[in-house]
């Protein structure tokens, strides 16, 4: 026995020296700052180019940065934060998230260094900007922004001979679509398995009747309103009457292994959804399913995006992944050089290129690589990686040369399958004129091996467009928690949803719990109650003016929802 | 060594009543429900992707290479080590600090003994998730945030195990103990000479107890680990689960690959647990 | 006088000798924590306003005031139900775990190994006959493995013996964790998990044969099950009067076992479909229960006397009949309901209706079955097997022997002799189980469901989590854990005072 413990600890001895010589050493002679994002392997090609970036201009300070892809979950973050380990930089969906972490006093104001190194909020999208500031001081910058749109596939339709959705739509227009397509891609089935939209989510339906989670002035939940009554039940109908939409045992019931980005992209390329609701980044993944399809001789897909069907008032929900500073960290300053980063145009051009939803800069979209995207040569994943390599080969100078080619193609020309891409000559190896001439073949070669990408073009514009016309952000309220609103919303509309409640009582329960919790906040913390009295004195003066049939005068209006929604009825009085 | 479990052989029915055929194929109807859930696992980690939502549970291709998969895909090897380094020393230290409190609260006479004992026993009561907050502050205090020590240290106490160490000591004859002190031995070495050696089924019983309890643990070191490298199985495991990339098959393998230590433990040592737990808990 | 003062000074400094590891450790981790949650359940300490980035801020003590916004919020009392709900767990594993520890418990090796030789062959036999069977039949390669599977064992336990067994059943308790709720999150897809996909078949051809009976001869179930309640409940209450003449019950202790035996026919006029069958539940409920207490009044049995030593034998039986009333409540409704189940239907075009497997996560009322039918999985072979089979062999030999002179049957054996032997046992495992339970379910919610769907499986620690990390209000969140601390405080109580002389009769 006694043996068996000493043999025991000089084991566990041992194994502790093993294991304390396995620790990697990651310690760089430049300062370190740890970026606290999600797994994604972009990230390592982001933070080369980055490198790269910072040795363009000798001003900019040295350092390195480390992903932490391990800590992205909240509450790790806040846990972190407040015991001041949090990572440097942090990246959170705006609004929601800046909104909980800046109540703690977990990130840092950069409005003065943003304006300093030129990535305030006036450089990036007008949606948005809601989401990174905050009574006039900015927190975050975006990293991406996300514009949710339809994705279609039009060879569903035409297959089934059913109409194609048109770029608009409303409600009945989508019905009797859904109808259609729903009956006749079942026909003879024994369980329904193809289903026209994957989801819709009850706000983007209840904002197109023109009703917004909050109030003008984001002081009270207005849910119990009957438009969202009729939502809830817009969206049961479509669940459980017409079956456009599958249930939730149903969409969980296919769930399948898929690669990022989620299943239902999986799914609309296997024809199950002939729509789903996304971002722009779920390109990644339609790119390698296109590709699939090519390879397997199969025909295409004939991708779209148009707009989520509307109740009268056409708008979608726009949403970004911003980059936060901590602001316990001891290397703030450093932080703030990479924060500054993300409005370059190294960083736009990577997100335009590897269409990781739109870039955070809109001077970017401008560009021809936006409009008329290209695959990454083999060649340049080779040269990213080892980013002391010189100027010549940067990115930035993204083979312009092969755009003023493409531009002479005509569009609808038949490309032909080429499964393998063509690898570039290796100047090194041979002379001049031999490089030149194999380069030109290559060109012609690669060229002909890019259906995929070219399918695409034009569509990119679309994004643009609803970005700048029908996109709104959420609206949160300052006076409590983001998390329990959506929380409430989504425990009252799984109540209904489940049958355990009408959608009147589950629409009253979420707006009488909402605005408790708003109560609940003020009395807990008695700093904000001045603002939202004020907040409720505006909103006073709002009801009555809307019940007047006046104008609304916008420095009244907080919420960015009303915003839009009155000036596209013109009940909007803008001051100069 | 007689199986403990054998002895009371056929004492509450007559063996014609039920034929040992019977019983035999009662008990392997009993473990083959038991066994499904993990058979499927089993099988379904060598499936490729494509099949793994065939109904079909046998793969048509077998593919062991998910288990190398596994491997590239995380630094599985790394959490594997980490949660049997973690596991084994939380046990070697809980194991001797349990047993030397319980020492204390069986075999030494001291005034407010048993008054200390009832407030070890009621914090066992205490929904964990209550002291983690405190906790967490106490381990910035001393640094201990994202390293080893910081999972082993805290887990390296416990109520529970002194409480099954006491119960245990307290079956142990006190005439020894008065034998002892006649032959003027002291009381370190009546507790290792004597007490420890006769404890043997107890303390392998905890060991079971420990190990296992820690090599499963998740919450602690989910928020108390910041670093990849130090990770262990458990937080791995939520790797193959994320929305991003669900892998079943790699989960699956990833899965197998965690519960064969345990199983290993056990085989070697289920002999002394039963023991352990007939002569220690029961006579609480 | 000295020496004694002396002797205890030593004694002391010895035995805090032993302790001092283990109570540094002790302080360090559990009482300080301890302390300060206890200081933060009675402040407002709240994360977004109470922090290192504000300084200047600091909590202040509101009193109870955090208790009494817990007590009066319906939340609480729905994640209370839902606690309790799984709780319902425990009598299925502990009865499971003891028929497990019963067969384990027996001579498998039969004495020789001829027995052993016949076993085996026997199981080669049938597996062989079934393959063949079947495979004549076109079996699907999944029977195949089932049968094989089965037959393993079967040879594996009559070379091993207990042994091997007992590894089979424990293996469930070793994916525990994070792994059997990964695991079972698989198995419980609707439809590419593998229950579903054994169990839509099956329903399928039980929906052609219920589309093809008369429906009122299904329904007539519903009838069937009133009955057997009935039954059942005439024997309980026949067997609590008998133990109320036999002075085994006393007045105070009756009415627990009480409303265990009728609750479920008071839940089922309530259930019931049909009008009818609600009144005449009621009515049958009502009139065995009304003879009961008259024969127990009129029985002149002194009114006051004390709980007795049969209470905690009657517990036990009255859960028991609960659980069995229940389930036949369930038959019942199920049987009723099962032909306008089975109907199908076309809506718009696409095929709805007929009977399909259970959603299980993702349907509201089938998530905490699902959960619990997992939990049961899990503990059915686990530690508490163990402890019921340690018990087992301490049961002595002689009482059996004794039974056996008096020819009483196997059953009777085990209800009167190894059953209350088994009492401490079961008492043990009875309250760590319920301790386990009403701490349980955050791991399995985080990682399975969330919480949801619509807060169904929501127990009181997740909520804790979500309270305190979701919307950072520590101090209620504390407050939350300590009201849960003061149940699981009050049930070791209950035991410890009441256990022990239950224990010791």
């Amino acid at each position: 026995m006694k043996y068996l413990f000493m043999c025991v600890f000089a084991l566990l001895a041992c194994a502790s020296v093993a294991t304390w010589n396995m620790l990697p050493t990651t310690q760089f002679k430049e300062p370190t700052i740890y970026w606290v994002t999600d797994p994604n392997p972009a990230r390592v090609e982001q933070i080369a180019i980055f490198q790269r970036w910072l040795k363009k201009d000798p001003s900019r300070p040295e350092m390195r940065v480390l992903v932490d892809a391990a800590n992205s979950r909240k509450e790790k973050k806040v846990i972190q934060g407040v015991s001041g380990v949090g990572g440097d930089t942090m990246d959170m969906a705006g609004g929601t998230d800046m909104r909980y972490f800046n109540a703690i006093g977990l990130i840092a104001p950069v409005t003065e260094t943003a304006h300093k190194l030129g990535y305030d909020v006036s450089t990036t999208w007008e949606p948005i900007r809601p989401l990174i500031a905050q009574d006039g001081e900015q927190y975050l910058y975006p990293c991406n922004v996300a514009v949710r749109m339809l994705w279609v596939d039009y060879n569903q339709f035409d297959e089934l001979n059913v109409e194609r959705p048109p770029h608009r739509w409303d409600w009945d227009t989508f019905e009797r679509i859904g109808r259609e397509y729903v009956q006749k891609a079942n026909e003879g089935k024994s369980h329904q398995d193809r289903f026209m939209l994957h989801s819709i989510d009850t706000e983007t339906l209840y904002r197109s009747l023109g009703l917004a989670c909050f109030d003008e002035t984001l002081s009270f939940c207005q849910l119990e309103d009957p438009r969202y009554i009729k939502a809830l039940e817009k969206k049961y109908q479509w669940m459980y009457d017409d079956h456009i939409t599958p249930t939730a045992a149903e969409q969980s019931g296919f769930d399948v292994e898929a690669g990022y980005g989620g299943p239902q992209i999986f799914l609309f390329g296997q024809g199950n959804y002939a729509m789903f609701i996304m971002g722009r980044y779920s390109l990644i993944r339609l790119r390698q399913i296109q590709q699939a399809r090519l390879d397997a001789g199969k025909p295409m897909m004939k991708l779209d995006v148009i707009e989520p069907p509307h109740g009268g008032f056409p708008t979608t929900r726009c949403n970004t992944r911003a980059l936060g500073i901590y602001a316990g960290g001891k290397n703030i300053e450093l932080a703030k050089t990479f924060q500054s980063y993300l409005a370059s145009e190294d960083y736009n051009m990577q997100i335009v290129r590897d269409a990781d939803a739109l870039p955070p800069n809109p001077k970017y979209v401008n560009t021809l690589a936006w409009d008329k995207p290209l695959p990454l040569l083999p060649t340049q994943t080779e040269i990213i990686f080892p980013y002391e390599e010189d100027e010549k080969n940067l990115l930035s100078n993204f083979r312009i040369d092969f755009y003023e080619k493409l531009d002479k193609i005509d569009r609808e020309s038949e490309w032909s399958l080429q499964k393998d891409l063509p690898r570039p000559p290796k100047p090194a190896k041979m002379s001049d004129e031999d490089y030149q001439k194999a380069l030109a073949e290559f060109d012609a070669l690669y060229m002909a091996s890019m259906p995929v990408y070219k399918s695409e073009w034009g569509m990119h514009d679309r994004f643009t467009d609803l970005m700048e016309n029908i996109a709104l952000p959420g609206d949160i309220t300052p006076y409590c928690v983001p998390e329990t609103v959506s929380m409430e919303i989504k425990n009252a509309e799984d109540e209904y949803i489940n049958n355990r409640a009408t959608a009147k009582d589950a629409a009253k329960r979420a707006a009488d719990r909402i605005n408790a919790e708003i109560q609940r906040t003020l009395e807990e913390n008695p700093d904000i109650k001045p603002q939202y009295e004020k907040a409720r004195a505006d909103q006073k003066k709002i009801d009555e003016l809307k019940a007047a049939g006046k104008k609304i005068p916008a420095s009244l209006i907080q919420n960015p929802f009303y915003l839009r929604y009155y000036k596209v009825q013109g009940m909007l009085e803008e001051e100069e | 060594m007689t199986n403990a479990a054998d002895v009371t052989s056929n004492r509450l029915v007559p063996k014609k009543f039920f034929g040992t055929w019977f019983l035999h194929i009662l008990l392997a109807c009993m473990s083959l429900g038991l066994a499904l859930p993990f058979t499927w696992m089993v099988l379904t980690s060598f499936k490729p992707l494509t099949e793994v939502q065939s109904e079909n549970w046998i793969p048509q291709i077998w593919q062991p290479e998910n288990y190398k998969e596994v491997f590239t895909v995380v630094p599985y090897a790394k959490f594997y080590w980490n949660s049997l380094f973690i596991a084994s020393w939380v046990t070697a230290l809980q194991v001797t600090t349990s047993s030397l409190a319980a020492f204390s609260f069986s075999r030494c006479k001291w005034p407010g003994r048993d008054k200390v004992f009832m407030l070890y026993l009621s914090t066992m009561m205490l929904p964990g998730l209550v002291m983690m907050i405190p906790n967490y502050q106490i381990m910035i205090t001393l640094g201990l945030v994202d390293t080893y020590m910081g999972l082993i240290l805290p887990a390296a106490f416990s109520a529970f195990g002194t409480f099954l160490l006491r119960q245990f000591m307290l079956t142990i004859s006190t005439s020894i103990d008065e034998s002892a002190e006649i032959d003027g031995a002291s009381k370190w070495r009546l507790f290792w000479d004597i007490i420890l050696p006769l404890c043997r089924p107890g303390i392998i019983t905890l060991t079971i107890f420990t190990f296992m309890g820690n090599y499963n643990s998740f919450f602690w070191p989910l928020v108390m680990l910041k670093s990849q490298e130090r990770y262990t199985l458990p937080i791995g495991l939520l790797f193959f689960d994320s929305t991003r990339g669900q892998s079943t098959h790699l989960m699956m393998a990833a899965v197998t690959m965690a519960v064969i230590p345990m199983i290993f433990i056990f085989v070697l040592l289920q002999k002394y647990l039963v023991k352990g737990i007939q002569m220690g808990a029961v006579k609480g | 006088m000295s020496t004694k003062k002396n002797r205890t000074v030593r004694e002391l400094a010895t035995g805090l000798g032993f302790l001092t590891p283990n109570i540094l450790g002790f302080l360090t981790f559990t009482t300080i924590p301890l302390i300060f949650s206890m200081i933060m359940a009675f402040s407002n300490w709240d994360l977004k306003l109470h922090n290192m980035f504000k300084p200047e801020a600091s909590p202040h003590f509101v009193g109870i005031e955090n208790f009494q916004r817990l007590l009066s919020n319906s939340d609480f009392y729905k994640y209370l139900g839902n606690t309790l709900f799984f709780m319902m767990n425990i009598p299925f594993t502990i009865g499971g775990s003891l028929i497990c520890a019963l067969l384990l418990s027996k001579d498998l090796r039969g004495g020789s190994k001829k027995s052993a030789l016949m076993i085996i062959a026997t199981a080669i036999l049938i597996a062989s006959c079934i393959m063949l069977t079947l495979v004549g039949m076109g079996a699907s390669a999944m029977t195949i493995l089932v049968c094989g599977l089965g037959c393993t064992f079967l040879v594996g336990g009559a070379l091993g013996g207990s042994t091997v067994y007992r590894t089979l059943f424990y293996l469930p308790h070793f994916t525990a964790g994070v792994a059997t709720y990964l695991l079972w999150k698989k198995l419980y897809n609707p439809i590419s998990g593998p229950i579903n996909q054994t169990l839509n078949p099956i329903l399928k051809k039980v929906e052609v044969a219920v589309n093809a009976t008369n429906s009122s001869v299904i329904q007539a179930g519903l009838w069937i099950a009133i009955i057997v309640i009935g039954a059942i409940l005439f024997m309980g209450l026949k067997r609590l009067s008998t133990l109320w003449r036999d002075g085994d019950l006393g007045s105070r202790a009756i009415i627990l076992p009480l409303f265990f035996l009728v609750l479920p026919s008071v839940m089922a006029s309530q259930w019931f479909p049909i009008q009818a069958a609600r009144y005449s539940i009621a009515i049958v409920a009502g009139v065995l229960l009304a003879v009961t207490l008259f024969m127990i009044i009129t029985s002149k049995q002194e009114f006051d006397c004390k709980p007795g030593n049969g209470f905690g034998n009657a517990l036990m039986f009255c859960l028991f009949m609960m659980v069995i009333q229940f389930i036949v409540t369930g038959l019942g409704i199920v049987a009723y309901n099962l032909p306008g189940m089975a109907e199908i239907s076309i809506d718009n075009g696409v095929a709805v209706g007929g009977l399909s497997a259970p959603e299980w996560l993702t349907s509201y009322h089938w998530a905490k079955p699902a959960l619990m039918l997992m939990g049961f999985w899990g503990a059915i072979g686990s530690n508490n097997m163990l402890l019921y089979l340690a018990a087992l062999t301490n049961v002595p030999g002689e009482l059996y022997e004794a039974a056996d002179i008096d020819g009483a049957s196997p059953f009777q054996k085990f209800w009167n002799v190894t059953w209350p032997q088994l009492a401490p046992t079961t008492f043990f495992i009875v309250v760590m189980a319920m301790i386990g339970g009403l701490q349980g379910g955050f791991e399995m919610a985080r990682t399975m469901t969330n919480g949801g769907p619509a807060g169904a499986t929501t127990t009181l620690s997740y909520s804790i989590y979500t309270e305190g990390f979701v919307t950072g209000r520590l101090g209620y969140s504390s407050s939350f854990a300590w009201v849960l601390f003061a149940m699981v405080f009050s049930i070791t109580m209950f035991n410890w005072k009441f256990g022990s002389r239950y224990v010791n009769d």
